[in-house]
């Protein structure tokens, strides 16, 4: 592929360690705008670990990421960006409503003193009706079902209209007709021109939309290109280790509730 | 009742307790969010050791309380965030760093340990016009950047990781809150006293959350509570001849016996809404 054509994200040959162990190398990974890619792989193979170093959440060893041809310690126009992290849920200690969550996505463009406007709080309640939560603005957050609070984040993660939207397991615990619902508004994202990054350690729902897999197996790439390509061991679930060992390469420690890891 | 106005101390005393009634809060929200709700406390102790400096030094104990807490607050959240110290671990830290200094020092001090007791459990009525002026100037900070900052520092107690891809430096902004909260503390110090101050940056939080479902409401009724508790405290200890500062945390304190239950209701009827 030519250099030349503009990327949104760009991983070049990236090493990432997580407490001194490496756990991905050599990746290369590139997603272009309008194209819907897919970082598949087992559980520990170290997918999060890529998509964390290229939004800047972890430090590379070597090689470089950039985000719309710009290196990421350069990088500023983080309100270009989308990010939905792996988390168990979208609560935290103190109650806040599904919108004040929503809303907060739209941080990147807001400036330091600045408070939400209506026009933060309009964006809200559309991406919240995109992913079926329109009547639950005012809920607190923490009374939604698991799937649904993963729906709060994926809105959240709309808001701000990004251009580069790079989602972790966003549909862990999604019911399958909001999958559904999901898959529609994602394609008419990429539609749009958005760039999609989705993590996921199975094609499943989102299938359709997917333009080009990449395939993690201990921290290597181990396939990359259209998904009808894929190894058939790869394409369903592939919860299983493909070498028996229980955790050669481990995925960094899950945050389970802690905001501050 | 209202003839405790005609006290001077007394009106230093309701003003103290209404500033630190309004500032505890206001940052104890966030410290609620990032579930370090005892950090407040383990600023305490460090502060114990800066009013120790004070005395051993021959300096406003208010100010150096005020420095040394500002750097346990600091060291506290760079181990947090660089060496993967775990909360409460490094919350222990200070706790024992911080009583163990500060009773080494005032021994130095060639004072009893019994001195440092108007700074543990406060003495509201001995503000002078001087401490009020810089307890007044401190809140002031407080409030403007607790409640000014409130998208960012929602955000970042909310889902540090999420800030941080929406280009907010979260890290200095958990240090701001780390010292915001050290800040908060020395203010408490005359009101509630070092081994109270963490009841007043948290109780009011969480007899507010019993009732509410956004942060903001939290953060506001949090703050409405906390003053009420304060000048409440005030005004009771006066009339009961009891001291201020365990009044007003107990104040506090019923406040949440009182929510609670009714949270508890609240809760049960909205969640039989759910779908």
């Amino acid at each position: 592929m030519p250099m030349s054509l503009p990327t949104a994200l760009r991983a070049d040959d990236i090493d990432v360690s997580l407490a001194g162990r490496p756990v991905v190398r050599g990746v290369e990974l590139t997603v272009r705008p309008g194209e819907f890619v897919t970082l598949l792989g087992a559980n520990g193979s170290g997918k999060s670990t890529v998509v964390r170093a290229c939004v800047g959440l972890l430090p590379c060893e070597s090689g470089s990421v950039h985000l719309f041809d710009t290196t990421l310690d350069r990088y500023d126009r983080w309100d270009r960006i989308g990010f939905v992290p792996q988390r168990s849920g979208a609560a935290s200690g103190v109650p806040a409503t599904v919108s004040e969550v929503v809303v907060s996505g739209r941080l990147g463009r807001r400036r330091l003193f600045g408070w939400p406007t209506g026009s933060d709080r309009r964006a809200a309640g559309e991406r919240l009706a995109q992913v079926g939560l329109a009547d639950r603005a005012t809920a607190a957050v923490s009374q939604l079902s698991g799937g649904q609070q993963q729906r709060v984040l994926i809105a959240r993660a709309l808001v701000g209209d990004p251009d580069l939207l790079v989602m972790d397991e966003p549909v862990a615990g999604v019911d399958a007709g909001s999958q559904a619902a999901l898959a529609e508004v994602f394609a008419g994202l990429v539609a749009d021109g958005t760039a999609v990054l989705l993590v996921a350690h199975e094609l499943g729902p989102l299938a359709s939309l997917v333009d080009r897999v990449v395939l993690l197996r201990e921290g290597r790439v181990a396939y990359a290109g259209a998904p009808t390509g894929l190894p058939a061991a790869d394409a369903g679930d592939s919860d299983h280790h493909p070498h028996g060992d229980p955790a050669p390469v481990r995925p960094r420690g899950l945050p389970s509730q802690g905001p501050w890891r | 009742m209202l003839q405790l106005l005609d006290y001077d101390f007394m009106r230093r005393a309701l003003l103290a307790a209404f500033l630190t009634g309004l500032a505890a809060p206001s940052i104890g929200t966030y410290l609620v969010q990032r579930r370090l709700a005892l950090l407040g406390d383990g600023i305490g102790h460090i502060a114990l050791t800066g009013v120790a400096l004070g005395l051993l030094t021959g300096r406003a104990p208010l100010l150096t309380a005020v420095l040394v807490a500002v750097v346990g607050a600091l060291v506290i959240e760079l181990l947090r965030t660089y060496t993967g110290t775990s909360g409460d671990v490094a919350l222990a830290l200070l706790f024992y760093g911080g009583i163990a200094g500060g009773v080494l020092l005032v021994g130095l001090a060639g004072e009893s340990a019994a001195s440092l007791n108007a700074y543990l459990f406060g003495a509201i009525t001995t503000v002078s016009a001087g401490d009020l002026q810089i307890v007044a100037g401190l809140a002031g900070v407080v409030l403007l950047l607790a409640v000014g900052l409130w998208p960012q520092l929602f955000a970042v107690c909310q889902d540090e990781e999420h800030a941080r891809v929406s280009g907010v430096p979260a890290r200095a902004y958990g240090l701001l809150i780390a010292v915001l909260a050290a800040v908060t503390v020395t203010v408490s110090m005359r009101t509630v006293g070092l081994l109270l101050v963490s009841a007043l940056m948290v109780v009011p939080v969480a007899t507010a959350q019993q009732l509410t479902r956004s942060f903001r409401t939290t953060f506001g009724l949090a703050m409405v509570l906390g003053v009420a508790a304060s000048l409440a405290g005030v005004v009771t200890s006066f009339a009961a001849n009891t001291a201020p500062g365990p009044t007003i945390v107990l104040i506090a304190l019923a406040g949440f016996a009182v929510a609670a239950p009714v949270g508890a209701l609240l809760t049960r009827n909205h969640e039989g809404a759910v779908p």
